[in-house]
């Protein structure tokens, strides 16, 4: 099945959604304005199904959306990634099963303004939704490890060298939150940088500060993020920061054998403990 | 605007020129980063980069830094430099040009003057540059202003091939041009006639005329639509030429408090959250409106002027398309649908 095909599968299946009242709205993608891009698109009425788009350009994260809409009945265009997300949040009891209908997408991956494959998707091990209520694509092989070109380069430089990598993409931060604001694990009721009384983190583009609010959301995401890279691809200044992402997952991976939002039985690895959890996890 | 004089500038002289203006300038000017352009203070002139299309950030931070550090407390003593060297800020174009007459009328204004934006707006030269090629999104010419529009500043360069036309503008333009040569009647025609075809290129989208008072405008029933995308993130708010609002943080170390003043961003719910904890914009619809409400019916009503100036910025940065054209468009025709109702 090509784009297109999946594009007209899934508008049939959203416009029997609407029509039958299943659902109140379907939260997918639509044309964007400018960059070729596609943009989120919140549909409730059956003559709008054919604004609905599928394309490689549909990248944006759809499951934090689904944390606005608790109570409601909605259908979501998901990529398996989002829909990795979504099983995510329901295992963290951000709302039933029930409530959300998924309208799996068999994804290849997302591409940028030029046309190259993002890197998130470039080492995507997880291209069909492993949970759904509709398969849209020919299941594709789920993929190998693949270590990123960004990890791949991390990985040979000296310690002092990966500093410099890191600092010169942390003094690039404006500190504008879209990186929090794009990724549906950042769902707290007060993120830790908002914190004001007493303050926790400076709201200046210190290095230090920067540092700080970059490294404790990527820390606070660990065994529960599911590398959809949005949040690299939101960010204005271009910084590279999906690789700690990367990291701490590769991480839960090696520790525990643990991947996110894979089955909706499974706690998160840090919200769990087995007597045979690798020693290595511990601080001695 | 009145043009005092048009001087020719070769592009092999610009890194000359610039030299000399830095014995007594900080200069201040584009250079490349990733596929775009930044503002940067510039050590050597051969990594000024002018070019079409905008920078990702807006040069007004040079004028309201985002961390403006404001005094230090230090053994009992309060240090409050309010100083700016004499600067240059060079290839800025029209639209950000048009930005800072926007800006002044919130901190310069007959109520209150901030001395420290007063201070570094007073003590530089802006230099603007014609847009060739508008970046995708932008919509200058909607909002009265042209790409090539060489008003508020005080010299305007126009690209005509190997060389640079200046419209040289005020004083503090003529003395930076003094020495280079007068341009050709026909060099002249040449920008004036880009001029006239980049702005064909970019027809207006929507007229300001048509947009609802502020009470219909406010109870607009397309607010329940248009935020519903927004992830709240204050990228728009950043890249805006316009947007001033700011927030005040102190920093304590050993031995030294400092006051700085931060960019803030209505975009977020800590923004209107009260000691209380109640939120008078509880949701993202009320944040989203209220940005435009104040980009296009507070600021008119406060200052006469839009507090926009068609950039694009937010536009080509919004993670999910939150479209400003799309949406003044949107009221534009409400506010007609609405007025032809009452007739």
């Amino acid at each position: 099945m090509n784009w297109e095909q999946q594009q007209q599968k899934m508008r049939d299946i959203a416009s029997e959604l609407l029509t039958n009242g299943k659902v109140d709205m379907i939260i997918g993608y639509e044309q964007a304005s400018v960059n070729g891009k596609a943009a989120p698109a919140f549909i409730t009425s059956p003559e709008e199904i054919q604004t609905l788009v599928w394309n490689d350009k549909c990248e944006n994260m759809l499951a934090k959306y689904a944390l606005r809409y608790k109570g409601k009945q909605i259908a979501i265009v998901a990529k398996a990634c989002d829909a990795r997300a979504i099983v995510g949040l329901m295992v963290e009891h951000q709302f039933p099963r029930e409530q959300i209908v998924i309208i799996g997408m068999v994804c290849p991956g997302m591409t940028d303004e030029r046309g190259r494959i993002y890197e998130s998707c470039q080492v995507c091990r997880h291209h069909n939704p492993p949970v759904y209520d509709h398969f849209v694509g020919d299941a594709m092989e789920e993929g190998e490890y693949k270590l990123s070109p960004t990890m791949a380069k991390i990985d040979a430089m000296t310690p002092d060298e990966r500093w410099a990598y890191f600092t010169s993409q942390m003094k690039k931060c404006i500190r504008c939150y879209s990186c929090r604001q794009a990724c549906y694990l950042c769902y707290c009721n007060k993120c830790f940088v908002d914190r004001n009384q007493p303050r926790w983190v400076a709201r200046t583009t210190d290095l230090s500060d920067n540092i700080y609010y970059h490294l404790g959301r990527i820390m606070h995401t660990a065994g529960r993020c599911v590398q959809c890279g949005a949040c690299e691809r939101v960010c204005p200044m271009d910084l590279k920061i999906w690789y700690l992402a990367q990291k701490v997952s590769d991480d839960c991976k090696e520790l525990y054998d643990y991947d996110a939002g894979l089955m909706l039985d499974e706690k998160p690895a840090l919200a769990d403990y087995r007597l045979e959890d690798s020693q290595k996890a511990f601080v001695d | 605007m009145s043009v005092i004089s048009y001087k020719m500038l070769q592009k092999a002289n610009m890194a000359d020129i610039v030299n000399r203006w830095m014995k007594d300038y900080d200069v201040i000017a584009p250079v490349k980063y990733g596929m775009a352009m930044e503002f940067r203070h510039i050590d050597d002139p051969k990594r000024i980069y002018l070019s079409d299309g905008n920078s990702i950030k807006t040069p007004k931070e040079f004028f309201f830094p985002q961390n403006d550090e404001l005094f230090e407390v230090r053994d009992g003593e309060v240090q409050a430099p309010i100083s700016a060297k004499p600067t240059i800020l060079l290839g800025v174009k029209s639209c950000d040009v048009t930005s800072f007459p926007v800006m002044d009328k919130v901190f310069i204004n007959e109520h209150y003057v901030d001395p420290y934006y007063k201070v570094r707006r007073y003590n530089t030269i802006v230099i603007g540059y014609a847009c060739n090629k508008p970046d995708d999104g932008g919509f200058c010419t909607t909002l009265g202003i042209s790409p090539a529009h060489n008003e508020q500043c005080d010299m305007f360069w126009h690209d005509i091939g190997d060389a640079y036309l200046i419209d040289v503008v005020t004083q503090n333009g003529s003395d930076l041009a003094d020495g280079l040569p007068d341009a050709s009647q026909e060099d002249i025609e040449a920008a004036y006639n880009a001029r006239e075809a980049i702005e064909a290129m970019m027809p207006p989208e929507f007229d300001l005329a048509d947009l609802p008072d502020e009470k219909t405008f406010f109870e607009a029933p397309f607010w329940n639509e248009v935020y519903q995308r927004c992830i709240g993130c204050g990228t728009c708010t950043y890249a805006c030429s316009t947007c001033h609002c700011f927030e005040f943080y102190d920093e304590r170390t050993k031995g030294s408090v400092k006051r700085y003043r931060n960019w803030d961003s209505c975009m977020y719910a800590l923004f209107t959250e009260h000691a209380s904890g109640h939120n008078p914009r509880p949701t993202q619809k009320e944040r989203v409106r209220q940005r435009f409400m104040h980009k296009f019916c507070y600021y008119p009503i406060n200052f006469g002027v839009v507090s926009c100036v068609g950039c694009g910025r937010c536009v080509r940065q919004c993670p999910t398309n939150v479209d400003i054209r799309r949406i003044i468009k949107q009221a534009c025709d409400y506010g007609r649908e609405v007025a032809t109702s009452v007739e």
